[in-house]
């Protein structure tokens, strides 16, 4: 279910020339851009516009609960005005792609059903991909989906779903992703930022960013201090300064002058 | 026809490459056995560990490269590393890498595979690794890795036939490591567009090279195209990542690294890894008690390397006295004085000059080689870097100048521990000024001499003080001008302790003692000959009185023994060093030293206690065998407080010994640097003494 069906492998999207260009929030009209190109087998489905394929996709929705798919609600589920949509769905008509009756429930024809039915996939897969491995809010992945599906090629899903799959597959390479990308998240999350010198002991920090001239920073780099990794003060010397870290796994020390160059981010209290 | 067999034989050499503390040298212990070779690198003072072995029927030649984190010649133990490998005359490269800390170590795996050399990993300390719980897939980790992995155990050897096997094996196959680092699509595409540049380089020395040139390193031979395409590209990437370049790549390698390392890693439970070493760490740099235990570890390696080796430097002094005595005996009366006193002064003065050292230098090796393979080396300089580091040492640089208060010469071989070329000539440099045992022998004589009982402690103590404080001064006077510029990084790693077997440590004990016989011995014996020789030219035939006639008409042998010692003192006068004793008074006039101070000065550079011998003999007091107290009072009778406080510093801070300077040259690989010390450290002395001594004039004192 990753793989919309009939787009599989060969059409080739370019960005959508239209995109962006509403009119009274209902552009619905063909665009060519989707033509593919080469000497592959060309596919005869007609691309349509973002926005045309988003009506069918809430047609589609709505017409699977009992009240059926009307323009008020569709109206209402895309948040655009009823006269808004009736031209879009005239438009969609004209297509052969949605059929209805003034006041009455709207259909889709099979052709329309199998473009929403492709782009709803689309949606599914992509929200999936952002909640379940790149570990995005239900909303955010929401969202994104909803701008992606229309432009995602076939091969961008395809790869998306194999790696999703590889990393359900190797659940050790599951758990550092989602440590990696956890602690890549708390580079936006609200924290702390400071030198790794005033990192308090025994709290986890994420390095952002190793500024200082070259010899120190390959130096630190090559010692596995990159930005992103997750790094914590074990301890002070006695004489306060060399501080000892835990980077991937092990032990380092260095000069608070020289932990000063490492700028990281952290939240108090949080170990 | 031994020859003819080796003609025949297939050579195969072998590099043994890893992190520090990867057990990479156990590890070659185990593999070249009894058969190993050490010397340094030509040029550098990079220790080089070899050896020559027959295996099957290929002649191995096995070298265990220094242990680095990276291939980026940052240091002169990398850039050995990384030349070694490119030599092509390596057929294998073996790494060694620690089970326990995959990641880092697969970071210069990474850098390896950019080689092209066959290469076969031995994957040590598994059985360390199965005790943190964790197990590996070696089937795919060499898929991964793109060679054969080789389980071992430093410890106990295990595996390390297999791993001659495998690299003998890779090596017949002669396929380059396949695995190779995908940097990313910008950085792949950079790489590729500067390694186009490198027309006459083939694919992979292309692409390394490209990959250096965009990491930041210099390449002289780079063609100017592919230096202009890095510095577009790279300009380029570093406006895309919002980072410098060679963090990109950094975390590209470590990508890899932390991707191989999860891949073939089973962890079967979450356990803490090396739980063991926190919990001594947090006994032994403990906030509090760190400091105290570490004192008291440092007080057992003083006393290891001093208390213990005093019998036997007393055996051997007493060993060395008797084939004097015995070569006396036999000798036939009178025939040829001069190869007598050669054999007995120059040659048996000589070596023991040499081997009396020997049993400190031992001791002093087996604790350095504990401290290194238990791990608390590091620690060591953990908690004293912050006070060395304000002196502009290192806080590696704390053992050697311990070590210094016993003896100058182990000292300079203690700094080898200084990874830094800059740390390490600086605290070379300045460990003489701190006062060692056979300088106590000095102040034991003057001291007592010149000052109230109740001032000698005060005085003691305020020589050492001033010792330790001229170390600082210099010290951070060296790092303002000849080694100027950023302190080297400190950023060390704390391995894990863990208990070294007592074969690592015997060995490398060994080692290190053999090249001090072999390379600094020859020198200290050399001079030693020369300075006898000096001591005895041009030898004095016309006395000021009939000598033989007079002592055997002497009444009474104490007459005797008076008139022997002023014909010594007469003979020594007139040698070369009581000439050049004699010449350098006008220099040693400023200072209060007469001829007779100076004499002795010349012939202490022989050892710093035969000082007080040399001034018996020109007091005519045949030695101090006398007693010292004739020879105090004969110093009081000559000089005053002042001077012989003079004489304490110029002896504390000027030219250390023949045996200092020959263990700088061999530490430092340089004539200039032996020298620049003698004639640097004299000019101090002369410097502070003179300045000592026209203030105490100038306030009255010491005129009595």
């Amino acid at each position: 279910m990753h793989l919309p069906g009939p787009m599989k492998n060969t059409l080739r999207r370019d960005r959508n020339p239209f995109r962006g260009f509403t009119f009274g929030g209902a552009v619905v009209m063909f665009h060519p851009s989707n033509i593919s190109r080469g000497t592959e087998q060309p596919m005869k489905i007609e691309r349509l516009s973002a926005k045309a394929e988003d009506y069918l996709e809430t047609i589609l929705r709505l017409s699977e609960t009992p009240r059926g798919a009307r323009t008020g609600d569709i109206a209402e589920a895309m948040d655009v005005q009823p006269s808004t949509v009736s031209a879009a769905l005239k438009s969609l008509k004209e297509q052969g792609l949605a059929d209805y009756e003034p006041y009455g429930a709207v259909g889709l024809t099979p052709k329309g059903r199998q473009v929403a039915e492709d782009i709803s996939g689309r949606h599914v897969a992509l929200r999936r991909f952002f909640t379940e491995t790149l570990g995005l809010t239900q909303e955010e992945a929401e969202v994104t989906a909803c701008g992606m599906e229309h432009d995602a090629t076939p091969l961008v899903l395809s790869r998306m779903a194999l790696l999703g799959d590889f990393l359900r597959g190797h659940p050790g390479m599951a758990e550092k992703w989602a440590q990696t990308r956890e602690t890549a998240r708390s580079e936006r999350a609200p924290g702390v930022e400071s030198g790794l010198d005033e990192l308090p002991e025994g709290v986890r920090g994420v390095v952002l960013s190793v500024d200082v001239e070259c010899a120190l920073r390959k130096r630190l780099v090559e010692m596995g201090v990159t930005p992103g990794v997750l790094i914590a003060v074990e301890r002070v010397a006695p004489l306060g300064d060399p501080i000892a870290v835990e980077v991937r796994g092990y032990r380092l020390s260095m000069r608070k002058a020289e932990a000063a160059h490492i700028r990281v981010k952290w939240r108090p209290g949080l170990i | 026809m031994g020859g003819k067999d080796k003609a025949k034989r297939p050579r195969l050499v072998v590099l043994l490459a890893g992190n520090p503390n990867s057990g990479k040298s156990s590890l070659f212990n185990w593999m070249a056995g009894a058969h190993q070779h050490v010397g340094n690198y030509p040029g550098v003072t990079v220790e080089k560990k070899s050896a020559r072995f027959v295996r099957g029927d290929v002649e191995i030649e096995l070298v265990d490269l220094p242990g680095v984190y990276s291939l980026l010649a940052a240091s002169p133990e990398e850039a050995i590393a990384r030349d070694e490998i490119l030599s092509g005359a390596a057929g294998v490269v073996i790494q060694v890498v620690d089970a326990t800390n995959l990641e880092r170590n697969l970071h210069l795996t990474a850098q390896l595979a950019e080689m092209g050399v066959p290469t076969v990993y031995a994957l040590n300390m598994s059985d360390e690794a199965a005790s943190h719980g964790l197990t590996f897939d070696l089937e795919l980790m060499s898929a991964l890795l793109g060679g054969p992995v080789v389980p071992t155990n430093g410890s106990n050897g295990e595996g390390a036939d297999a791993l001659l096997a495998a690299a003998q094996r890779v090596a017949a196959g002669g396929q380059a490591c396949s695995s190779r680092v995908n940097y990313g699509l910008d950085l792949e595409s950079a790489i590729a567009a500067v390694a186009e540049q490198f027309e006459g380089d083939d694919a992979v020395s292309a692409r390394r090279r490209a990959i250096a040139l965009l990491d930041g390193l210099s390449d002289p031979h780079a063609p100017a195209g592919a230096r202009e395409a890095a510095a577009r590209e790279a300009a380029r990437l570093e406006k895309r990542g919002g980072r410098p370049l060679d963090v990109q790549i950094a975390e590209a390698r470590y990508g890899f690294a932390l991707g191989v390392a999860t891949e073939a890693t089973r962890e079967s439970s979450p356990h803490v890894r090396h739980a063991r070493t926190l919990r001594l760490d947090n006994l032994l740099l403990h906030r509090i008690w760190g400091l105290p235990i570490f004192v008291f570890l440092m007080w057992g390696v003083f006393n290891l390397v001093f208390a213990l080796g005093e019998p036997p430097m007393q055996w051997i002094e007493a060993g060395l006295g008797g084939l004097a005595a015995r070569i006396l005996a036999v000798w036939p009366a009178g025939a040829a004085p001069l190869l007598q006193s050669l054999v007995v002064d120059g040659i048996i003065g000589g070596v023991g000059g040499v081997i009396s050292f020997l049993p400190n230098i031992l001791l002093l090796f087996l604790a350095i080689a504990f401290l290194e393979d238990t791990g608390y080396m590091a620690r060591v300089a953990f908690l004293m870097d912050r006070a060395m580091h304000k002196m502009g040492l290192h806080g590696k640089s704390f053992i050697p100048m311990l070590i210094g208060l016993g003896c100058t010469v182990p000292a300079i071989l203690a700094t080898r521990t200084l990874e830094h070329k800059r740390d390490r000539f600086t605290t070379i440099l300045v460990a003489p000024f701190v006062s060692c045992g056979a300088r106590m022998t000095i102040y034991a004589l003057l001291i007592p001499a010149f000052f109230a009982p109740r001032w000698r402690g005060w005085v003691l103590w305020g020589v050492y003080v001033a010792g330790i404080l001229a170390a600082v001064l210099v010290a951070r006077l060296l790092r303002g001008t000849l080694f100027r510029g950023e302190s080297a990084p400190f950023v060390m790693e704390l391995p894990p302790y863990r208990l070294p077997t007592l074969r690592s440590v015997g060995i490398h004990m060994w080692d290190r003692a053999w090249m001090y016989l072999q390379k600094a011995g020859t020198v200290i014996l050399a001079i030693s000959i020369l300075l006898w020789a000096l001591g005895t030219f041009p030898r004095r035939t016309e006395f000021s009185r009939d000598y033989a006639a007079a002592i055997a008409a002497a009444p009474a042998p104490e007459a005797a023994a008076a008139l022997e010692a002023a014909r010594q003192a007469e003979t020594l006068e007139y040698s070369a060093i009581g000439r050049i004793g004699k010449g350098l008074e006008p220099v040693l006039r400023p200072l209060g030293f007469d001829w007779r101070v100076g004499t002795a000065l010349v012939g202490a550079f022989a050892a710093k206690e035969v000082f007080v011998a040399q001034m018996g003999i020109v007091f005519s007091l045949g030695g101090a065998d006398e007693g010292p107290e004739r020879l105090r009072a004969a110093l009081r009778k000559n000089y005053t407080p002042l001077q012989g406080l003079a004489m304490m510093l110029f002896c504390l801070l000027s030219a250390p010994c023949v045996a200092t300077i020959a263990a700088t040259k061999r530490e430092t690989n340089s004539w200039g640097w032996a020298l620049g010390m003698l004639l640097g450290m004299t000019a101090i002395a002369w410097i502070v003494t003179f300045v000592v001594v026209r203030l105490g004039l100038a306030l009255g004192w010491g005129l009595a």
